[in-house]
């Protein structure tokens, strides 16, 4: 494929990128970034991501996807950067916009275009190529979720108390182990932490908001 | 010149016959568990070790104290590549640099060799330290006074070129990385005006993000992420794992002693500079390795033992280094000397040129616990591979939770902060999607650690030179330190032209005989 048999919908996509990134670069130059910046980002983050899609095979979609929410972090890096002032912003600045720009570049280096192979071989570009069912997005989403769950679990309960609960309900509902031998690894790995942690380096560890509600209620 | 080798020589001794009694050993041997379990252990490190050592020796007398502290000092980040090479999570954060090809070794089922190769290493990089730290002492004022903001700059700057060299031919994806590593670099104060960022009203933020929990995050809860999800256990394939190949990892050392040599040196010299510490001297150390090594037999970041040998030499002789500014000028190194300085305030001990004088018996002695507990914890370490790697066969459901919970047990421990075990879970979350959208987790983390040595260092040069760029070209540590920045970006694409010519002139000249 060379760039004169594009297909119209890659002009359109590469187009509205590159308005995007012309309009950031207006907007910094003129001095109006501090709070005309977000509307323009997002309705050109959301083009420029609508017109890529299908000039990026199928295999490569979900970094497609992964690159534009890292745009996304580093219009809002910028946008939160431009609050500040003089030195405070000036090394911040300048990371958040070569973020931009190398995001950008890595997006068009996704796509299927020749433009996008030149730039894949400069900047070395090894995009992660997921086949469909290779990795059920489902599952993952699921294992982040339990996983992120220790952290409200931990705050609540403290880490004796939430330790045991999510040994015991990773291994019996995660991993499919029986009751009886989740139930003891629970109790294992908290007696194991207490042991080390508070008995023998003496560290007092987080008890979380309901032990402190309980204590709180009993000395009224 | 004669009567300071002669006084140096009459201290030795005496510290020798001291380290003779079964006690002092002890000590020693008593401070290296200490050191070992809490490296090995995510989160505590050898900072948090001596820190809970101080109330313990106050009891003993000084050299018992010293024997011990600095027994704990010299075995924790020999610790901490057990768990960076078993669990892809650096016991400490010197050892964040291990995990790249160690664990790599551990999944390929060949944990014993990586640790046998990490413990040597470990043990020969201390060696070589503490040598260089008796050689250095009558000249280390000059050495140290070499460096001020503009260096201090530059040799950010060089770390950061050799991301380009880190990223292994992923080099945008690379810079993707190191750019979202400045980012939350600048999370906290300000290091020139002390303006308050990107904390949005939380106040556990105004110091930073803090490294330990992010790095836990960044490699503990991220693989522990991507094992929940894959399913198994850590050696992908269980029946490959040879328990057997620790004594490989040790020949492995020998074999590739330039790599310790040079790894030593750049961790003894990174070491003796204030405030820059192992993490960055481990990094340096791997990155050089990648360049030096252009055509390797296993890719770096894929399993190459030379990848596992390069930081764990580093890591270790910063001790050794670190103990340069500390004892000369009482100026620590690191923070793990900055505690073991107050303990020998706390023992009556001024650091400074007049120890060097009045004490020259304790320095001996330190440097002494240091070399036999380089030594035993190498010892340790390789007496307890064997049983230490089967924790890759363990299933994935019992590993995931267990490592889990105590990693963020680490995560809080430091700061008693419960912020820090947030961050922890959220950079799990992030190095996850980094592994899965195959972004490199080195140059996130070496931007990390370098993001604020960076700033402060510019704006201080800046300061001093009154806004003056030329500032990082007059002077001739940061001028060779410019032309080692320039040489580490172009040295890839130079040596890929000669490899291009050769090629070229061999398809030119095809040997002549067909």
């Amino acid at each position: 494929m060379n760039g004169a048999s594009l297909p119209t919908s890659a002009r359109l996509g590469i187009v509205l990128f590159c308005g995007a990134c012309a309009a950031f670069a207006g907007m910094w130059l003129t001095g109006l970034h501090e709070t005309a910046l977000v509307a323009p980002a997002v309705v050109g983050w959301a083009a420029a991501l609508a017109a890529s899609r299908p000039l990026v095979p199928e295999q490569r979609r979900q970094a497609l996807h992964f690159s534009f929410v890292l745009a996304a972090f580093f219009i809002f890096f910028l946008h939160e950067t431009y609050e500040y002032q003089g030195s405070v912003r000036a090394f911040p600045l300048m990371v958040g916009w070569i973020g931009i720009v190398l995001t950008g570049i890595e997006i068009l280096a996704l796509t299927k275009t020749r433009a996008g192979r030149i730039l894949a071989a400069i900047f070395g570009v090894q995009p992660a190529e997921i086949a469909a069912g290779e990795r059920p997005v489902r599952r993952e989403v699921a294992c982040i979720a339990a996983i992120a769950a220790a952290g409200p679990l931990v705050w609540l309960f403290g880490f004796l108390g939430a330790a045991p609960v999510f040994v015991f309900l990773w291994m019996w509902l995660w991993g499919g182990k029986p009751v009886r031998f989740a139930l003891y690894s629970g109790v294992a790995v908290v007696v194991f932490i207490w042991l080390l942690f508070e008995f023998a380096l003496s560290y007092e560890l987080y008890r979380g908001l309901v032990a402190e509600w309980v204590i709180e209620l009993m000395d009224e | 010149m004669l009567d300071a080798i002669g006084g140096m020589a009459g201290a030795l001794g005496t510290a020798s016959l001291h380290l003779l009694d079964l006690n002092s050993l002890f000590y020693i041997f008593l401070g290296t568990c200490i050191g070992l379990l809490f490296g090995a252990i995510p989160g505590l490190g050898g900072t948090t070790a001596l820190a809970l050592m101080i109330p313990l020796t106050f009891g003993m007398e000084e050299a018992d104290a010293i024997l011990m502290m600095g027994g704990s000092m010299a075995a924790a980040t020999t610790g901490g590549s057990t768990s960076a090479i078993l669990l892809n999570t650096p016991g400490t954060a010197p050892n964040a640099a291990t995990t790249f090809d160690g664990f790599p070794l551990a999944v390929r089922g060949r944990a014993g060799e990586a640790i046998g190769a990490a413990a040597t290493s470990s043990a020969l990089g201390g060696l070589i330290g503490i040598f260089t730290l008796i050689l250095v002492i009558p000249i280390v004022k000059e050495i140290v006074l070499l460096f001020s903001p503009p260096e201090f700059f530059l040799l950010a700057i060089f770390g950061l070129c050799a991301i380009a060299v880190a990223a292994g031919g992923r080099l945008l994806q690379g810079l993707i990385g190191a750019a979202i590593g400045f980012a939350c670099a600048f999370v906290g104060f300000d290091p020139v005006s002390g303006v308050v960022r990107y904390t949005y009203g939380v106040d556990a933020l105004w110091d930073g993000i803090k490294l330990v929990p992010a790095l836990i995050g960044m490699f503990a809860i991220a693989q522990m992420i991507d094992l929940g999800v894959k399913g198994g256990s850590i050696a992908e394939d269980v029946t490959r794992v040879k328990i057997q190949r620790i004594s490989d990892g040790i020949r492995a050392t020998f074999r590739n002693f330039g790599t310790v040599v040079t790894g030593s040196a750049i961790g003894t010299f990174v070491g003796a500079i204030p405030g820059v510490g192992g993490t960055v001297a481990a990094f340096l150390s791997y990155t050089t390795q990648v360049q030096r090594d252009p055509n390797p037999d296993i890719p770096y970041g894929q399993g190459n033992i030379r990848g596992v040998i390069a930081p764990e030499a580093a890591n270790n002789a910063t001790d050794g280094g670190a103990l340069v500014p500390t004892l000369a000028f009482g100026i620590p190194g690191s923070a793990e000397t900055a505690v073991f300085l107050g303990a020998m305030v706390l023992h009556g001990l001024e650091p400074g040129p007049r120890l060097l004088f009045d004490h020259e018996d304790v320095v001996f002695t330190l440097i002494l616990s240091l070399t036999t507990a380089c030594v035993m914890a190498t010892v340790i370490v390789l007496l307890l591979a064997k049983p230490m790697t089967y924790l890759t066969l363990v299933d994935a459901p019992i590993l995931v939770p267990t490592v889990l919970i105590i990693s963020l047990v680490g995560a809080y421990v430091i700061n008693g902060e419960i912020v820090d075990v947030i961050v922890a879970l959220a950079f799990g979350v992030l190095g996850y999607l980094m592994i899965r959208f195959n972004y490199p987790r080195m140059t996130f983390t070496i931007a990390l650690v370098l993001g604020e040595i960076t700033e402060r260092s510019f704006f201080q040069a800046m300061g001093i030179s009154d806004g003056d760029w030329t500032i990082f070209f007059t002077r001739t540590v940061a001028l060779i330190l410019v032309v080692m920045c320039i040489l580490t970006l172009l040295v890839p694409s130079i040596r890929a032209v000669m490899e291009r010519r050769t090629a070229v002139k061999s398809g030119a000249h095809p040997g002549g005989t067909t």
